[in-house]
């Protein structure tokens, strides 16, 4: 009998290739885009999730209530950690960590190599966190004050074959580290990323200006913690969320756990993102879009079979006459719609494979399709299946089971009915969730160019950045000078901080003459150099900017922003006295407001100052013309003066692009996925098209031989399909309006949701649905009426 | 065997109803071999089919070996079915997507007959009926008379007792026709009971009775 079925099943796909081909291929890429979707969901819900103590691990942040809202962070003072280790004894572990700034150049015989990510931490790091040493004791590895351990495959570029432990690397020509351990190259979804691990309390000889062993005001650093077996974080939080307090008393900052297993997905409210932090409003996001994909592939699917099935009554009749029970034929309709879903779902597999690595491009991930370690997507995706081939079975195995044999025979059955009311509400859900993910994507591409686009409040273009370490900062204005020969360079100029990443300090110990005491000002500090100004085009609006010219504008001179004068409430702030910590300095200008931040938030009161020692980047402006050539030069200069140092440069550009990475990826993604919903409804909708057309090819017969013309047939079958789609708008649109407002509010600075992004999207619906229909109608047009005649 | 009493069907769209046979009282004896006749439309299809449980009377009762048809249940209506009766079509009503050994191995299939015993029986039959040839074949590529062979054999390959046949000769040439009244008559004489509609007094003279409808009453001639 099974085989029987079978038969009929593939005959039938052969007889009607088209249709079989859009249904099985349309369900195909719908499960396929539904299973990586899934791959990205699992892989960030699995992000840290390999480190054995997770469900002990925390670490520690910090609120500050005087910001509206509240700001939260995690960089925490050095002398935490051990003193709460050391007080609280369900604190059984806790280490630092850090990265440092800039890169250091590691020298290991006649090699050396600009690291970026060396990092420096406890000796508890190694038996807290699941990093698995290689070589090396995890109990003793970090102890010796000059040991250094690294990842495999960074010992593998120094070392070659020999054995790394014992080798003596040197940083910065200045200190000399000898390896104790290798661990396991890091995992990719590792919130803890590094090559290199030192010991913490070297971190005084990388970060001479800031960084303090025993200073509780300086903060820097990550500080995690374990906690015993079972000890509960509440009670331990309760105890410790003054605790920075009995070291400095007038400090505001209540501290407090965050789960370690959060850090990933629930940082978002949390200052100085890590990069490579997610956000689980992505996840949901995307799990959404997921689960619209499906649905509109299995709507498709459904759709068509439903409409296909009609062509089987006579088949269903006479299995009767000839003695079938009604549940075998129910049973034979499930067995093929859930067949057909299945060969759908073996093709969707050679898709994923097919297009896994491109996926894994856009997303920055890496991902693969191991079917054992992915158990949970499997089975949904086999449920999945299941549950459309079931439905798509549904109308078939019901309805027409039920007919009497001779209500198909004589052929007086209406299939139009029932099924037709059936399949214009699955097309109209359909096309609902079309035009929903279509809005999405033109509001989010939107927001997206905006924020890269939107005016700065300074000139990017054309400036290079070099990171700089500190020993360059007093030989900064001797290499400005040479560097300004050179005919290629506008300007050149240094800060403490990349335009893009913020400020390095944030202090609310500013006072001036009229405070009002009750008042709390948190001002923003960065210091930048002379000409820094200049260097980005910023406007000057009252005042000056720093000038050589004035000797006391080094360490004695501020500049504030607009907002900064907003919110001190100073009328005419220029040559106001401003107390700054304990120094005391004179405001010489105000600048007009620009973002230092991204446009995630919203600009900050700002002071600018020169402290020379804190210059971490070399900004120079570039003229338009041959810019190979003056960063040759640039190259050539920086040479002469640090030899040692390798040249790295970076277009201020790509700092920008990264800023708005996550987002930009997620747009992009967002793009693709779109536009293959599209594709899933139109394929289904052509489907549904012909398969009308061809039903009333009797009815266009007599229509042309009655004179009717070609234009007149084509408008006859989309008046239909138009009257749907403008249905579907209304149904997406309030849902569409909510969702992006929500998104939107995630942004200081955003677009407003216009009327004609929604209009817009129903063009695009209609102008998609309208060719592919009057393809099909067409096509029934111009076939010649008596051969459609003919075969009544 | 058959026993009708009553029986009336009609089709009701709006307030109107369409009477298509009314009250109906017929007997057919095991071993019968009834003919109706009547002109276009007068109900004898659904006659037949009523006869043949593919469609229900609207009222009055039906017994078939002295079980109540009106009142048994889908199932039971099935199984009755797939085990006593063959229905001959005049359009064939062969499953398309079938060749013709398959189409002749449905109601086996239906009836749960075993492997072995089916192939055989599918031999026989088309051995019987010449087309051991045309095995493979689907019906679009037969000719009308070949298929309406084919059906003969799908009603008949299940031994049943009563054979039903609508104008099973209307769709085929003379010498065709001829061939499927033989063979029904030869059925007959093997004890089967058949009732048959048609329009042509010459098939009609293979049966031994015949019962005139018209406008869905039986009259006497
Ligand atoms: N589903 C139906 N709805 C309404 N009238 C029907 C239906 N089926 C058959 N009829 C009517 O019943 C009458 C008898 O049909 P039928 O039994 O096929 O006649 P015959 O086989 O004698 O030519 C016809 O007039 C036909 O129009
Ligand atoms: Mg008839």
């Amino acid at each position: 009998m099974f085989l029987n079925y079978i038969k009929i099943a593939w005959r039938n796909i052969k007889r009607y290739k088209g249709y079989s081909f859009i249904n099985i291929f349309g369900l195909a890429i719908g499960l396929a885009c539904c299973m990586l979707i899934l791959l990205w969901v699992q892989d960030e819900l699995q992000y840290d999730r390999f480190h054995t103590n997770l469900h002990d691990l925390y670490r520690i942040n910090a609120e500050f209530h005087k910001t509206e809202p509240v700001s939260h962070y995690w960089p925490m003072c050095a002398p935490l950690a051990p003193a709460l280790k050391e007080e609280y004894p369900e604190i059984v572990k806790a280490a630092r960590f850090t990265r440092l700034r800039r890169g250091q150049l590691v020298k290991y015989r006649d090699q050396n190599f600009l690291e970026p990510r060396i990092c420096l931490t406890d000796p508890d790091f190694f038996s807290m966190f699941t990093f698995p040493l290689l070589e090396g004791d995890p109990q003793t590895v970090l102890s010796d004050p000059q040991s250094i351990v690294l990842v495999e495959s960074t010992a593998l570029k120094y070392f070659g074959n020999e054995n790394p432990i014992g080798k003596v690397l040197n940083i910065n020509n200045e200190q000399d580290f000898t390896v104790a351990g290798v661990l396991r190259d890091i995992p990719e979804n590792s919130t803890i990323q590094f090559d290199f691990l030192l010991p913490f309390v070297r971190i005084e000889d990388f970060e001479k200006a800031w960084a303090v062993l025993d200073n509780w005001s300086l903060s820097g650093f990550a500080t995690y913690i374990q906690l015993e077996e079972k000890a509960s974080s509440e009670s331990l939080e309760n105890k410790i969320a003054y605790y920075l307090q009995k070291h400095v008393p007038e400090s505001e900052d209540v501290i407090y756990l965050q789960a370690f297993k959060n850090l990933h997905l629930f940082s978002s409210h949390v200052q100085f993102s890590i990069e490579g932090q997610g956000d689980i409003t992505y996840v949901y996001i995307f799990s959404l879009v997921a689960l619209f994909i499906l649905v509109i592939a299995s709507i498709n699917f459904m759709n068509l079979a439903t409409a296909r099935s009609a062509k089987r009554a006579k088949e269903v009749g006479l299995r009767k006459v000839v003695g079938a029970k009604r549940a075998q034929l129910i049973c034979q309709f499930f067995y093929e719609s859930v067949g057909l879903a299945f060969l759908s779902l073996i093709l969707a597999v050679v898709l994923v494979e097919l297009f896994l690595p491109i996926f894994s491009n856009l997303s920055g991930k890496t991902l693969v399709l191991d079917f054992s370690s992915h158990i949970h997507i499997v089975i949904a995706i086999l449920l999945m299946t299941l549950l459309t081939g079931f439905l798509s079975g549904t109308y078939p195995a019901l309805f027409l089971s039920s007919l009497k044999p001779v209500q198909v025979l004589k052929g007086t059955l209406k299939t139009e009915g029932r099924g037709f009311l059936f399949r214009r509400i699955l097309v109209v859900s359909q096309f609902s969730l079309s035009i929903l993910l279509i809005i999405c994507t033109i509001v989010v591409s939107r927001q997206i160019g905006y924020m890269q686009n939107k005016k700065l409040g300074f000139n990017r273009e054309h400036i290079v950045y070099l990171p700089m370490r500190e020993e360059l900062a007093e030989r900064f204005e001797t290499l400005k000078t040479e560097l300004k020969k050179k005919s290629g360079i506008v300007n050149v100029a240094a800060s403490s901080s990349l335009p893009t990443s913020g400020v390095i300090l944030t202090t609310d110990k500013v006072s001036w003459e009229g405070k009002n005491p009750e008042d709390n000002v948190v001002l923003e500090v960065t210091s930048t150099g002379y000409d820094f100004i200049e260097t980005f085009n910023m406007e000057v609006v009252e005042g000056r900017s720093f000038s050589k010219e004035f000797v006391t504008d080094e360490e004695k001179a501020v500049v504030i922003n607009e907002t900064a004068k907003k919110i001190m409430g100073m009328e005419d702030p220029v040559g106001k006295q401003l107390i700054f910590g304990d120094a005391a300095t004179i405001i010489i200008g105000v600048v007009k407001d620009y973002h230092f931040k991204s446009m995630h938030s919203e600009i900050e009161p700002l002071l600018m100052a020169i402290v020379p020692t804190l210059y971490r980047y070399v900004f120079i402006k570039l003229e338009s013309g041959n810019i190979p050539n003056t960063i040759a030069d640039i190259k050539s200069i920086w040479g002469t003066f640090f030899p040692d140092t390798p040249f790295e440069y970076h277009f201020l550009d790509e700092a920008y692009d990264k800023l708005y990475r996550t987002e930009q990826r997620m747009g992009t993604l967002f793009n693709y996925f779109t536009v293959l919903a599209i594709l899933i409804s139109c394929l289904g909708l052509f489907g549904l098209a012909s398969f009308m057309a061809e039903k009333r090819t009797k009815e266009i017969g007599i229509r042309k031989v009655l004179g009717a013309s070609l234009s007149g047939i084509v408008v006859l079958l989309n008046k239909q399909f138009t009257k749907w789609i403008l249905i579907a708008n209304l149904v997406s649109w309030p849902i569409a309006y909510y969702a992006m407002f929500k998104w939107l509010q995630g942004f200081a600075y955003r677009i407003k949701l216009e009327f004609w992004t929604f209009a817009l999207a129903a063009m695009i619906a209609l102008a998609i649905a309208m060719m592919t229909v009057s393809y099909q109608s067409i096509k029934a047009a111009l076939a010649d009426p008596a051969d459609s005649l003919r075969y009544e | 065997m058959i026993k009708m009493k009553e029986i009336t069907k009609f089709y009701s769209s709006g307030f109107v109803k369409t009477f298509v046979l009314r009250n109906i009282d017929l007997d057919v004896k095991e071993g019968e071999f009834l003919t109706i006749m009547g002109p276009s439309g007068a109900g004898k299809s659904t006659l037949l089919h009523i006869l043949g449980m593919l469609d229900s009377p609207s009222s009055g009762e039906y017994f078939f070996y002295d079980k109540p048809v009106h009142r048994l249940s889908e199932r039971q209506l099935s199984d009755l079915h797939k085990n006593h009766i063959g229905f001959v079509f005049q359009s064939y009503h062969l499953i398309d997507d079938l060749t013709v050994y398959e189409n002749l191995e449905t109601p086996l299939l239906y009836k749960k007959v075993k492997g072995s015993e089916r192939k055989g029986k599918i031999a026989e039959m088309l051995d019987r009926f010449n087309m051991v040839a045309k095995k493979d074949l689907f019906p679009n590529q037969l000719s009308g008379g070949q298929q309406q062979k084919v059906a003969v054999a799908r009603a008949i390959i299940i031994n049943p007792k009563l054979i039903l046949a609508d104008e099973p000769t209307g769709n085929l040439n003379t010498k065709e026709g001829t061939e499927v009244m033989d063979l029904l008559k030869e059925l007959n004489e093997g004890g089967t009971t058949i009732i048959q509609v048609t329009h042509s007094e010459k098939n009609a003279s293979y049966g031994r009775r015949i019962i005139n409808l018209v406008d869905g009453w039986i009259v006497d001639k």
